[in-house]
């Protein structure tokens, strides 16, 4: 492979380790997560617990990022986001909506603690654990003619039902996430020598899981400052389309670099908006695959900036991709990682990069491999021997 | 008066050393004792590529400059950390006298390296203006007796 054609790969095994540790940095600590857990089940019994006919049998679940493992770090503030289905077995498809939401919400009033903590939101009920997170709790029934685990839920205004299907949205979630690449440059312990710098391991949740936490996290942060935070696109059209590019690119492709992956997952997400002709009229579908009759973008066909303002976003996130490549140095690209994720993030992320060198230094397996730079024990490399940095500044 | 002769290797058989490393692809020579040697040095493939010097004689201590970019505009106004001097950049790579260099090491397994991890630590620095790559200062000289 000719010197200029290896750089660029060399380029691009960094940014995909880059990028893992990025997403490292995004992440919820595990501590965080079985906390939630636990409350959110023992929320789920108390509403089971009630006498209440229509709460017999009912079970909590999990929804949207956390039921994804792509939940990450809220920008702002302090409590994320877990957004919980409480699913009334026995309760009626012919009942009102905002009935149901109100049995809900009369149980968890009923509870001393959890009373201080409630607050109602549009179509769910809010328990706010201050500083932790916000356990977001929608009511629903089951779906009357699609099967288990189909359900509805009350729409914004409660004035009717809305078909959806979180279980069975995770399961072809998890089915996708669970596909791996062939990398072709990799040994079989992932790790080649004279292009990586230093050995990692893929994350435990996999690509597709790290692509929509970036995916998120870019949006948030490009959407912050702008009057037009509402009309960020939403978190499960994001992962949708995301998920179907990488199903795409993992099927009919393959990759040098994760990087390389990561990238193509995200330029080809446009390419699975339905758009339709109607009467003249534009209409775009992001079809919601495990249930019938909905439609994620629906809304896009209310408000002509929604759609604008996804592909303007799309737009940005693929440039912020492609000018991680295209740095001159690692404080440049810590700079550029903080513009469009956040705020110090690239110092943490660059943190993290440095204390990986510290320990390789530490442990003396520090070495300098041509063409690579500082590697951890890189076959053929010139070792870094023990030193102590000295000097006077002037 | 004996002609004085230095142990370890000779300005010569260090200038071999740097010819056959594969990290320090650059150009120089010995002349008149003197060693000098220029080279590229990029410590990551994110990170610059420096332009050094290294100069050694074989009765003294290398040496090394870095010649471009200039770290001190670099550095923003922040004074630079483990240098010799701001201008010219003469980077400070060990601790004199520790042991951790002497004239029987080769400087292309010694020197060349700590300059890499020098500039790693560098571009780090300009982030945190933390220097974590350790080390020590000199003690800051006696004030003299007025």
């Amino acid at each position: 492979m000719n010197a200029a054609l290896k750089s660029t790969l060399q380029k691009r095994w960094f940014a995909s380790q880059w990028l893992e540790r990025l997403g490292a940095v995004l992440d919820l600590t595990d501590a965080q997560l079985t906390l939630a857990q636990e409350r959110y089940e023992t929320v789920g019994r108390w509403l089971a617990a009630s006498d209440h006919p229509w709460l017999a049998r009912s079970s909590i679940f999990a929804h949207g990022s956390i039921a994804l493992g792509t939940a990450k770090r809220p920008i702002g503030r302090d409590e994320f986001d877990v957004d919980l289905v409480n699913h009334l077995i026995a309760g009626p498809s012919s009942a009102d909506p905002r009935q149901v939401k109100n049995v809900v919400g009369a149980r968890l009033w009923e509870h001393g603690t959890y009373r201080t903590m409630l607050e109602e939101m549009p179509r769910c009920w809010r328990l706010n654990y201050k500083g932790a997170f916000h356990l977001d709790i929608t009511p629903a029934v089951s779906h009357p003619i699609e099967p288990f685990p189909a359900i509805w839920v009350p729409d914004k205004r409660l004035e009717c039902w809305v078909p959806s299907n979180p279980i069975g949205f995770r399961k072809r979630f998890e089915v996708r996430a669970a596909l791996t690449p062939r990398l072709p440059l990799a040994r079989a312990d992932g790790f080649r020598a004279d292009v990586e710098p230093f050995p990692m391991q893929a994350g435990p949740r996999g690509i597709l899981r790290r692509i929509v936490q970036l995916l998120k996290h870019h949006r948030d942060v490009d959407f912050q400052e702008s009057e037009l935070s509402d009309l960020r696109p939403i978190s499960i059209i994001i992962t949708t389309l995301a998920a179907q590019s990488y199903e795409r690119n993992i099927l009919f492709a393959s990759y040098e670099t994760e990087y390389d992956l990561i990238l193509a997952v995200i330029e080809g997400m446009p390419d699975f908006i339905q758009v339709l002709n109607q009467g003249g009229q534009v209409i775009y579908v992001v079809a919601n695959e495990t249930v019938r009759g909905e439609n994620f973008a629906e809304k896009w066909n209310r408000d002509a900036r929604l759609p604008r303002a996804f592909f303007a976003w799309h737009t940005h996130v693929v440039g912020a991709l492609r000018e991680l490549i295209d740095t001159d140095g690692l404080d440049v690209l810590a700079a550029r990682t903080s513009r469009h994720f956040g705020a110090h993030v690239g110092e943490r992320v660059l943190e993290k990069y440095t204390r990986e060198t510290a320990g390789a230094r530490a442990s003396q397996r520090l070495t300098v491999a041509r063409g690579v730079g500082l590697a951890a024990s890189a076959l053929a490399a010139t070792p870094v021997r023990a030193n102590t940095f000295f000097g006077r500044p002037e | 008066m004996p002609r004085f002769t230095p142990s370890g290797l000779t300005a010569a058989q260090q200038d071999l050393a740097l010819r056959l490393s594969p990290i320090t692809i650059g150009s120089g020579g010995v002349k008149r004792g003197r060693l000098s040697w220029q080279f590229s040095v990029q410590p990551s493939v994110m990170s610059r590529t420096y332009d050094l010097k290294l100069e050694y004689d074989a009765w003294d201590v290398p040496r090394v400059f870095v010649r471009t970019p200039d770290l001190v505009e670099l550095a923003g106004g922040r004074r630079l950390p483990h240098v010799y001097s701001e201008r010219p950049t003469r980077l400070c790579l060990y601790l004199p006298q520790g042991g951790e260099w002497h004239r029987g090491l080769s400087l292309a397994a010694t020197i060349v390296p700590w300059a890499y991890l020098w500039l790693y630590y560098f571009e780090d620095w300009l982030v945190s203006s933390e220097w974590k790559g350790g080390g020590m200062h000199p003690p800051a000289p006696a004030r003299k007796a007025r």
